[in-house]
């Protein structure tokens, strides 16, 4: 298995070799593909997994419940006893969830096509309702699980159409779907997969123009636009605004890359009686006649994120293909040429799972906005330090409570650039971690005189040797990069290593193709370099906190 | 012996595995010549994949002649015997089934 490749365990109580095949034609050598001995569902969810592994548990409702085997007989069966069957398998679930990294859920299916008479959905002895029953209880019982993403498998058979279903394959090999099925299920998985590592879009960059509204805004005007009213095509773009800011609202960031004019667009945006997104809602914007792929390399730039989390909106072909060839990374999907499957269209695109969803998420909008005024006095100040200082900046450093768990998931999953060993500790993994009495996992508040940048920075420490503290972790969110945060989580890193009575503090790097920026800081901290990618420190000196910020860490913890 | 309707199921077999291609990795894809052994020694395809390629062309004839021509229910090593399969001995015994 090669070092960046995640290993996934096809778990199964059907053939789901095709599948195997077809997820590997689409995955490349992203994932090790491994497959569990057929039928050996529950045995295999028990067994204890290696750190790191993803796997998919795909089964068959029949399979999981013999009540639900008997009833699609045409036999009577109490359903309380099939929920007490599908309660089993959500035990054997949480079990795995213990030790898997991930585990991807599809929901239950059996043919809508075949019939059970009048009653097939009624609510106490109807098989279809029934299935949906089960479904919704599994759902129930892995809900509180954020290692387990169920899966929307209706969506495959029907995208799939009425040739989903193989009956002949089913005889012959025991696989139930067609590949068209299984296509449909590995583009969602792998969607899934990525979201879960943190690759997941985190600016989407829209144009104006028979975009955001109908017309031009040049020509027509902003109140002759076709934006809402009694009119489809007005309608459609309205509801596409208001699935845009439900994103935005989940902590996905909107910007703007439009060719106009700005003074003209800007009214528009704030003057139109039927636009839902407002100025304020936009992190970035680049309204002008410049080249539309280096905006928005500037805008990128500006906001510190990476090219591979940009989704780039317009519905000029030429635009795109300008942008895709010039910026590779961005994700350009060939927008419908239809306005009116706009909405549909954006939902069904991957990558805009926003997953759990933590306080930062929802203002986040509204930090890079502060951010910008940051950057606007910096511009004002004339010595880096002066400016550090009018911030006054406060950072609050403490072992990590379960009130920060999720957000501190959310930075081991989604930091890149600040990441010292770009690790993705599943939910549990973190759990144990912060339990273990040799580790102590801290965060880091930062706010200033411009507001509250939250939960940024995490810091993981490995306690287990007699005489050597580890840095195991060093997270800082980009928000706060390059403003003496990093020198700050040093400080308490020698703090830590200190009131534990080691002599050695060492800091293991290691490079992935995004976590050059910490390398550079490690470089220019001081901290003597051992090997390539090894740094250490005597702690009998001192790693002084910078002045320029307050530091408060609470007393229990000192 | 109908050569025209010969190269007609050889070109139905080799959209059939056009289209089993378009799912496999790249190192697994099968040639399509009139040559490639399809079956028996040599057979590019395993257990599974002989499955998926007469699930695949029974619907493709199906499609393609409106005809139900069951092939699953042949026991297609006793038609053969132990020789090869190649994509032009296949598409020779299909177009005699046709006929039929």
């Amino acid at each position: 298995m090669d070092g960046n490749s995640i290993e996934l365990l096809l778990v199964s109580d059907h053939n789901l070799s095709n599948f195997a095949s077809v997820f590997k034609g689409f995955a490349g050598g992203r994932f090790t593909v491994m497959m569990a001995p057929l039928d050996q569902v529950v045995p295999t969810l028990h067994q204890a997994h290696p750190l790191g592994r993803h796997a998919m548990v795909w089964t068959m409702p029949e399979r999981v419940s013999s009540g639900f085997q008997q009833a699609r007989a045409f036999g009577t069966v109490e359903a309380q006893l099939v929920l007490e069957e599908v309660d089993r398998f959500a035990d054997s679930i949480r079990t795995a969830a213990t030790s898997l990294h991930t585990i991807y859920l599809p929901l239950w299916q059996i043919d809508p096509a075949e019939r059970y008479g009048n009653h097939e959905l009624h609510a106490d002895h109807g098989v279809h309702a029934l299935l949906m029953r089960m479904n919704l209880r599994l759902c129930e019982r892995v809900s509180d699980l954020s290692n387990v993403h169920v899966m929307h498998g209706q969506r495959w058979t029907q995208k799939a159409g009425p040739g989903a279903w193989s009956q002949r394959l089913w005889f012959m090999t025991k696989t139930p779907f067609s590949n068209d099925v299984y296509q449909a299920a590995a583009k969602d998985l792998l969607a899934l997969a990525d979201a879960a590592r943190g690759h997941r879009v985190k600016l989407i960059v829209l144009d104006l123009d028979d975009t955001l509204w109908g017309g031009i805004v040049g020509d027509d005007g902003w109140e002759n636009l076709r934006l809402g009213g009694h009119d489809a095509l007005g309608e459609s773009f309205v509801t596409f605004q208001r699935t845009l800011r439900s994103l935005k609202d989940r902590g996905i960031l909107l910007a703007i890359a439009s060719k106009n004019d700005h003074r003209v667009a800007l009214e528009a945006i704030n003057n139109h009686p039927e636009m839902v997104l407002k100025e304020g809602d936009f992190v970035a914007m680049r309204i002008n006649w410049q080249d539309k792929a280096g905006n928005i390399a500037e805008m990128v730039n500006e906001l510190n994120i990476g090219l591979s989390s940009v989704l780039f909106v317009d519905d000029n072909p030429v635009e795109r293909a300008r942008v895709k060839a010039f910026l590779p990374d961005v994700m350009v999907p060939d927008w419908p040429a239809n306005k009116l499957l706009y909405d549909q269209f954006i939902r069904t695109l991957p990558g805009l799972d926003t997953g759990v969803l933590s306080a930062e998420d929802t203002i986040r909008t509204r930090l890079y906005a502060e951010e910008r005024a940051r950057e606007r006095s910096k511009s004002d100040t004339s010595d880096v330090n002066t400016w550090m200082r009018s911030l006054e900046m406060r950072v609050e450093a403490g072992p990590v409570s379960e009130a920060d768990h999720v957000r501190v998931h959310q930075l081991f999953g989604k930091t890149n650039q600040f990441n010292l060993t770009t690790r993705r500790l599943s939910d549990t993994e973190l759990r144990t971690l912060r339990a273990h009495p040799d580790h102590a996992v801290w965060s880091f508040r930062v706010s200033d005189r411009f507001g509250d940048a939250g939960l940024t920075g995490v810091l993981g420490m490995d306690l287990s040797h007699p005489h050597v503290a580890v840095i195991s972790d060093m997270i800082l969110s980009c928000r706060v990069m390059g403003r003496m945060v990093e020198e700050t989580i040093l400080h308490v890193a020698h703090g830590i290593a200190k009131n534990a009575g080691r002599s050695t503090l060492v800091v293991n790097y290691q490079p992935t193709p995004k976590n050059r920026p910490i390398l550079e800081f490690l470089e220019r901290s001081g901290l003597e370099r051992s090997s390539e990618h090894q740094f250490t420190w005597d702690v009998a000196k001192d790693l002084p906190c910078p002045d320029t910020l307050h530091l408060m860490i609470p007393h229990t913890t000192r | 012996m109908n050569p025209s309707e010969n190269l007609r199921m050889e070109q139905l077999i080799r959209n059939v595995l056009d289209g089993m291609n378009a799912f496999l990795p790249a190192a697994e894809r099968i040639p399509t010549d009139p040559s490639t052994i399809l079956m028996g020694d040599g057979g590019h395809l395993d257990s599974l994949g002989i499955a998926n390629f007469i699930v695949s062309l029974e619907e493709a004839l199906e499609q393609g002649s409106g005809r139900s021509i069951p092939l699953s229910d042949q026991d297609l090593s006793d038609i053969f015997g132990a020789n090869s399969v190649t994509i032009r001995s296949f598409a020779e015994y299909l177009s005699h089934r046709l006929q039929r």
